[in-house]
């Protein structure tokens, strides 16, 4: 059984800050003509990573509560503003509260084809079938509220330093003993 | 926390290193399949969840079994049936 290394290294974020403010001024223009291909050729990458992050899953899953994390630009209509499409990305979170009706919600995300999520939000937040499996005793409970952000994001320090952390204490805060991560 | 990681770009995977994930062959914005089939997403949902317990090592992987069963999505030019 693996040991629990809960923390992720964190010392790969000063060098890449260094290298992103050399890359970000040449990117701007070509990302600002939508040249996303040419920008990210020489798009300081993090990693790769030698070592992983762990923490062993000690619920079972009837009695798990679940966080939920998307970056499909979920937001509450009227409620939350629209993600906005810009050069290093919408560095906002947006709480979806997890009785929502998916009715009420829509995405804003400059980088995924929308319409297949806004014909169905469960492809990338499935609310309907998390609170299904919930009234099924299949699993605990959902936390509170999901985090939902967009995934174009240029700044992986800010995603590494800030983001990520505070949906950490978010979900900390909600008692959530296992979290589902949704990259789109 | 323990985290389960859904994902369809298994080369950005193997780079970031998350805890535990599951690949699944679906396009981009679409992760738990297609939009209305409800007995996939779910399939797909309970698997991944499933492969929260049984994944025992850090970095491990489960790949899910489902294909995208509808038109190919277009996106930026292309069209595409997995990945991003």
């Amino acid at each position: 059984m693996a040991t629990d290394r809960p923390k992720a290294d964190p010392s790969w974020i000063a060098a890449f800050t260094a290298r992103y403010d050399a890359w970000l001024p040449e990117a701007r223009s070509l990302i600002e003509a939508r040249r996303y291909g040419d920008a990210f050729k020489t798009y300081p990458y993090p990693g790769p990573f030698t070592e992983t992050p762990w923490t062993e899953v000690a619920t079972p899953l009837d009695a798990t509560r679940l966080g939920v994390v998307t970056t499909a630009g979920v937001y509450r209509r009227g409620i939350d503003a629209p993600f906005e499409d810009t050069v290093e990305g919408d560095p906002r979170v947006v709480e979806v509260p997890t009785e929502a009706a998916l009715e009420s919600l829509d995405v804003s995300h400059a980088h995924i084809p929308v319409e297949v999520a806004r014909a169905d939000l469960n492809v990338v937040l499935p609310l309907d079938h998390l609170r299904d499996l919930v009234a099924r005793r299949t699993l605990g409970r959902l936390a509170p509220r999901a985090f939902s952000l967009v995934g174009y994001r240029t700044r992986a320090d800010d995603v590494a330093s800030v983001t990520a952390p505070a949906i950490a204490r978010g979900m900390v805060e909600d008692g959530v003993t296992l979290a589902l991560v949704v990259p789109v | 926390m323990p985290t389960i990681t859904i994902a369809n770009f298994p080369a950005r995977m193997e780079r970031i290193r998350p805890a535990r994930w599951v690949h699944v062959r679906f396009p981009r914005g679409a992760m738990f399949g297609e939009p209305g089939n409800r007995a996939k997403q779910r399939a797909v949902l309970e698997a991944t969840l499933a492969a929260a317990l049984t994944i025992r090592e850090p970095g491990g992987k489960v790949e899910l079994p489902y294909r995208w069963e509808a038109p190919p999505v277009r996106w930026a030019g292309r069209e595409i049936v997995e990945g991003p």
